[in-house]
């Protein structure tokens, strides 16, 4: 398929997670000529999501994969002054893998033809049917005749049919499209009501496959940190939008408890007496600008956070909120970063809504997906499921020159950027490096840890029993277009200690149930029906490879983007040094759209036509326009930063 | 009046014109010899059908089509789309019935689809015939016109019928 490729390329890329995705934009954004490759046939490597279906896929893969044997990690050309570096396809970047279903499994027998295989030939005869729903349902809007229709039973049991049927059929796992208005809201709560009492099978999560998009690495963006400010000054965030989480949660006792994040939630949360109040107002408003004060941190500032914070005298239940839900760090940071963190969530707040989070819809896997549109906007090719056997290594130079394709073909570049888990093995560490890997959890649950009437995207940040190490979590619910209706997903990071189920069980353990009523408050906490552990790994890069390779770690173990984004920019101004990183496209006022010579400038007008219709404190798409939005963005053009 | 907007995405193989039917839409413009579409993110055009004002916000696929490289955020919210073909060229036609799929399955609900038969004024070049291709676009559910983004024929009208 690859025989056609140009053979010259400025930056070869290998890989898609974010980072990559972001230097391959901003070298296309000023010219440069870009391949961007991926092994999968899916975008992000690490930072993907999935449907239900294409997880069971990918986890069934990784548990497959064996490391290979450590071979040699070069071949020398016999003839010529090169030698070839041999990429691999079996580092493993997924280890202690471990799935479990808690929900009825039994249809699934009965049903067992049907099974997801995402790509089987679908029946003609269903997708007509579905639709032949949804034209009706389009009509008619409310109850649809066609759901009382014999036949449609079948439909709602294939997996590949629309998911169309809007009608209210108790029998029916399907649950209506979200891309809804105000008056689809009314009814999709309606519907959850009404399906409180529905048992969710195995089954049913097969079917309802297409609803989840889970994500194998979830962060968020601080509305005010360098990845929204580079969504909006790319005009990325344009194709991505956004919610903002609603709320975050931590433990106080054995009780979960909402952070109060705005001055008002402060003065109204009956979480503290009034001095505490008065104290941890006063402590935050010196952290915003806690570098004009450097007397009151100096003697403070590479000793633990927490002994500065005994230091004003706040008392534990403060501490806790500062160290855990505000600066989100574990206990042995130092004050500085402890500082430097929570400058960063208070001057997020308010931006977007009421905390410093932005989540964006359908995971933070769109995020990689985004920035490749635009790399491929500016020219950038895209190949996915593109091997790349080896790259040639001019030995005079130790310099990269190009790389060989599956196919055989030499394609030559100046600069080569690579996701470290590609390289051959014998050239990384044996063990994985524990600070660039995670654990992680997956749960499907049938109820919010914090129902409310509202969708909500929910943040929870959770010491684990001895303080040592911090957990977040993260609940996504039907409206963040993450997961189906009536169900929620939670996931669950913290950094590895020792493998995913192990660290994370504690955790587990008091957020959820395993079982029917286990536990006097057996009904109150949200039932797992399925869940995954994993770590994602990361290794060290044990040898030093030609300096016009640049590595990448696959995954990051920070919560927000700031490294991420530091390392595009890092890496971007390593191969252009004197360029700015992703400049704004050119202004709409300033084009004028030619008819007459359409050639080349017809196209790139044409872009900007389209930017011109769209008001400037569009720049970032919401999900709920809360006032503060319109007065807040509109204050962030590109120009003034 | 309130202004509907909508997310069109267009989708097809290299080179059935794709970017020409945006180009033509868009600013009536046709350009014989376009290169693979660079830098168009997406473009935008209100029209009126029945006293009600529709902004469509067009993607394009931006090449990524080429080497199977489209990714999944490309459809998402989209709420129509346009596959396109080339009349003149069988394969073209086939390949069609992998998007149409891929949208099937990939695609948000409540998509409205569209087929278009593009380089329609090249008609004694024809590999694929009217019938053919209606009784295809019949079977999926989905619209159907033969267009030419050089004559400008049913380009609008095929925008039009989508909104």
């Amino acid at each position: 398929m690859a025989d056609d490729l140009p053979t010259e390329f400025d930056v070869i890329v290998i890989g898609t997670g974010l980072s990559e995705a972001i230097t391959a934009a901003a070298l296309t954004r000023i010219g440069k000529k870009v391949l961007h490759v991926d092994k999968n046939d899916y975008y992000g490597g690490q930072w993907a999501a999935f449907t239900f279906d294409k997880l069971l896929a990918w986890i069934e893969k990784a548990r497959n994969l064996k490391s290979g044997e450590k071979l040699p990690p070069y071949i020398q050309d016999t003839d010529t002054n090169q030698k070839r570096l041999l990429l691999s396809n079996d580092v493993l970047t997924t280890l202690n893998l471990e799935v479990e279903c808690y929900c009825d499994k039994a249809p699934e027998i009965m049903k067992d033809d049907r099974s997801t295989d995402g790509d089987e030939i679908y029946n003609i005869e269903e997708i007509e049917m579905a639709q032949s729903q949804r034209d009706a349902d389009n009509d008619e809007s409310s109850e649809s005749p066609q759901s009382q229709d014999p036949s449609s039973e079948d439909v709602e049991k294939t997996p590949n049919q629309h998911d169309a049927d809007k009608s209210e059929n108790s029998k029916s796992p399907q649950l209506q499209a979200p891309s809804s208005g105000v008056a689809d809201q009314v009814g999709s709560n309606q519907a959850i009501r009404d399906r409180t009492a529905k048992e969710f099978t195995y089954q049913d999560l097969k079917d309802l496959w297409r609803r989840f998009s889970i994500d194998l690495l979830p962060k968020l963006l601080l509305c005010r940190g360098p990845l929204v400010e580079l969504l909006i000054k790319s005009k990325v965030a344009r194709y991505v939008e956004f919610k903002c989480v609603t709320k975050i949660l931590t433990y106080r006792g054995n009780r979960l408890v909402q952070v109060p994040c705005s001055r008002s939630e402060v003065f109204s949360t009956n979480l503290m007496s009034m001095l505490e109040k008065r104290m941890l107002m006063k402590f935050l408003s010196f952290c915003i600008e806690y570098e004009k004060h450097e007397d009151k941190f100096k003697e403070y500032e590479q000793r633990p956070f927490s002994d500065y914070l005994k230091s004003w005298r706040l008392s534990e239940d403060l501490q806790h909120f500062i160290i855990h839900c505000i600066a989100m760090v574990e206990k042995n940071v130092t004050t500085i970063e402890g500082l430097a963190a929570a400058q960063c969530f208070l001057q997020s707040l308010g931006r977007f809504g009421e905390t410093p989070f932005l989540w964006p819809l359908y995971g933070v896997a769109e995020l990689p997906q985004a920035f490749c549109r635009l790399c491929a906007v500016f020219g950038g090719i895209y190949c996915l499921r593109m091997t790349v056997p080896s790259l040639i290594i001019d030995e005079t130079s130790n310099r990269c020159t190009g790389i060989i394709t599956d196919e055989g073909q030499k394609i030559s570049c100046s600069n080569v950027i690579i996701d470290s888990s590609y390289l051959p093995s014998a050239l990384l560490s044996d063990e994985p490096d524990k600070e660039k890997s995670i654990s992680r959890a997956i749960f499907i649950t049938n109820k919010s840890i914090y129902p409310t009437e509202t969708d909500e995207v929910i943040l929870f940040s959770l010491p684990s029993s001895d303080l040592s190490y911090l957990i977040r979590g993260l609940e996504i619910s039907a409206g963040s277009m993450a997961c189906p209706e009536g169900l929620y997903i939670v996931h669950l990071t913290c950094l590895m200690k020792s493998n995913a189920k192990d660290d994370l069980q504690e955790v587990t353990d008091s957020l959820f149930n395993f079982e029917e009523n286990s536990g006097k408050d057996g009904n109150k906490k949200p039932k797992v029906l399925w869940c995954t552990y994993f770590n994602q790994i990361g290794y060290n890069v044990k040898e030093r490879l030609p300096s016009n390779i640049l590595t990448v770690d696959p995954i990051d173990s920070e919560m927000s983007f700031k490294s991420i984004v530091a390392k595009a920019e890092n890496m971007y101004h390593n191969i252009c040094p004197n360029e700015e990183f992703i400049p704004s496209p050119p202004d709409p006022e300033d084009i004028i759209i030619d008819d007459t010579s359409p050639q080349k400038n017809g196209k790139e007008t044409g872009e900007n036509a389209g930017f011109s219709g769209c008001e400037e404190n569009e720049e970032i798409r919401m999900e709920d326009n809360e006032d503060e939005n319109t007065s807040t963005t509109s204050s962030l053009k590109p120009n003034e930063m | 009046m309130a202004v509907r907007e909508i997310k069109l995405c267009l989708l097809g193989d290299a080179g059935v014109g794709k970017s020409s039917l945006v180009l033509r839409f868009v600013c009536d413009t046709f350009n014989a010899c376009s290169e693979s579409t660079i830098g168009a993110s997406f473009m935008s055009k209100t029209i009126e059908v029945n006293e009600q004002s529709y902004k469509y916000q067009i993607w394009d696929t931006a090449g990524q089509e080429k080497y199977r490289g489209l990714a999944p955020m490309y459809y998402r919210g989209a709420a129509a789309a346009i596959v396109v073909f080339d009349i003149t060229r069988e394969e073209s036609f086939h390949t069609l019935k992998d998007w149409v799929k891929e949208l099937q399955q990939l695609g948000p609900p409540n998509l409205v689809m569209a087929i278009a038969g593009n380089k329609s004024d090249l008609d004694e070049m024809r590999e694929v015939s009217s019938h053919d291709a209606r009784t295809f676009a019949d079977s999926v559910d989905a619209l159907f016109a033969e267009t030419s983004a050089l004559t400008a024929k049913n380009v609008l009208e095929l925008f039009v019928e989508i909104s």
